[in-house]
């Protein structure tokens, strides 16, 4: 019992050490290219459109003064597509979560990251789950502030989606909160 | 420091604009709009109706002109039963087919045969860049099926059938009774389970878009207005297809019934279920409520 309660202590203080609140914001903008997975749409295999995400670390975790795991939520719009055969898909707004590591190397960042979440298209109210998996290579224009190139792939009902990004990304410096 | 802020604000700001384009609708150019329409009066029958040639009338004269004004080449095939005087009003059971506004008179037997084969002409007639609408107005039966005026029923499976082997946008306005039950929701399985997230997705109708005007149990109704709404006596018409007239465009006043623009200028499936939504002109509180397809893609229609 009393190993249990000092291992437990132990933990405690190494989750404590590691753990910074340091929120950061981003703003990306990227173009999405759709590629239909279902009968109904055979004859028009990618659609494409832009999209505007904004995320927000609620919690991060930093180990070793490099990598970082970070969670946070994500939202954004994507616009109705490029008409082809009279057709178009339908803008939509998406809400998520994610988590996402990265490693800082001098200057760059390289990171991953996982989202799952929830979007509605507008007009039609039509509600879908997703998920989503994603790259990115950074570079640190200033010791909080990052702009990134990403790759993310998502995967909803009849439809999987590349989004191409770039972005930018606020941190609140390592130490100046907690 | 400030000159570093001034920079990142200016890129934020450039980044936002850019990104905050989108793309669609635009017009697409170069395609051709085909409506379809079958309209039967069951004539002195115990089954007859009021409105169904009026429908057809001005469904073809509405649609016409805004694939005029759109600038896109427009094609009709009308069966009708009945004929209309001046004052839109049905004079007989006669039955006629009419190709690109020539008319000829047809076997009342031939009816559901006739419209077999137009929809296997159109088939083979049509690219994937054409826009179909079939139009139907007349009496429809509990299982989607409908009632064609030489009293055969054609089969709601068939009519699918028939319309899936046309390879280009389809718009489906039913307007009869129980005619939401075409409108396939089996291939609409839930998009917000994650458990069945990666299920294959099958759909059963392709490039179909639906408006149908009554849920499965319900009737579709037929409405008359009269000189001071029409401008050109009284009027009957199938409630539903009034209601998309207006909403595309149809003008009703003083001066008589009259084509014009709709208030978009994209008229989309989407637009339209969405006006739709908003309450049925002339309901008078008749119970009839239209059903759509849900789609995650819109069909653009028109573009003006």
């Amino acid at each position: 019992m009393k190993k249990t309660l000092i291992i437990l202590f132990l933990l405690q203080q190494t989750v404590l050490h590691a753990f910074s609140f340091t929120p950061g914001a981003a703003a990306a903008s990227a173009l999405v290219l759709s590629h239909n997975l279902s009968l109904e749409d055979n004859s028009v295999p990618v659609r494409t459109s832009t999209a505007v995400f904004i995320t927000l670390d609620l919690a991060s975790f930093t180990f070793s003064e490099r990598h970082s795991l970070c969670a946070g939520l994500k939202a954004g719009r994507v616009s109705a597509s490029i008409i082809h055969e009279n057709t178009y898909l339908l803008a939509s707004r998406r809400l998520g979560s994610y988590i996402a590591y990265s490693c800082r190397l001098g200057s760059f960042s390289l990171g991953c990251s996982t989202a799952a979440g929830f979007g509605v298209t507008e007009k039609q109210d039509i509600s879908f789950a997703f998920v989503e998996a994603g790259l990115s290579g950074g570079i640190f224009i200033d010791s909080s502030l990052l702009f990134s190139l990403g790759l993310d792939v998502l995967y909803r009902r009849e439809f999987l989606e590349t989004h191409i990004s770039v972005s930018m990304k606020l941190m609140v410096p390592q130490g100046v909160i907690g | 420091m400030v000159n570093d802020m001034r920079m990142l604000i200016f890129f934020l700001l450039t980044l936002f604009s850019l990104s905050s384009c989108s793309f669609g609708p635009d017009s697409s150019d170069g395609y051709s709009v085909y409506f379809v329409s079958a309209a039967c009066n069951y004539y002195q029958t115990q089954n007859q109706l009021s409105g169904t040639l009026c429908d057809q009338y001005w469904m073809d004269r509405q649609f016409s002109f805004l694939a005029d004004c759109a600038g896109v080449e427009y094609h009709n095939v009308l069966l009708s039963q009945g004929e209309l005087d001046s004052s839109f009003t049905d004079i007989s059971g006669k039955c006629f087919l009419t190709v690109d506004n020539v008319q000829k008179e047809i076997q009342k037997d031939s009816f559901s045969s006739e419209l077999e084969a137009q929809l296997e002409n159109l088939a083979a007639a049509v690219s994937s860049d054409d826009i179909l609408i079939f139009h139907y107005s007349g009496h429809g039966l509990a299982d989607g099926s409908l009632l064609l005026a030489d009293d055969k029923v054609y089969d709601a499976d068939r009519l699918i059938s028939q319309l899936d082997s046309i390879s280009c946008c389809k718009l489906i306005l039913l307007d009869c009774c129980y005619s939401a039950s075409n409108i396939d929701e089996e291939g609409s399985d839930s998009r917000t389970d994650f458990s069945s997230l990666f299920r294959p997705y099958e759909s059963k109708q392709t490039r179909t878009w639906y408006i149908a005007a009554a849920q499965k149990d319900q009737l579709s109704y037929s409405v008359t207005l009269d000189d001071s709404i029409t401008g050109s006596g009284n009027i009957s018409f199938g409630l539903f297809s009034l209601n998309v007239l207006i909403r595309c465009g149809l003008d009703l006043g003083s001066n008589g019934i009259r084509t014009s623009l709709p208030q978009t200028g994209h008229l989309t499936f989407t637009w339209l279920v969405n006006e739709l939504e908003k309450g049925l002109y002339y309901s008078g509180g008749l119970s009839q409520q239209f059903e759509a397809t849900d789609s995650v893609r819109d069909l653009v229609l028109f573009s003006f």
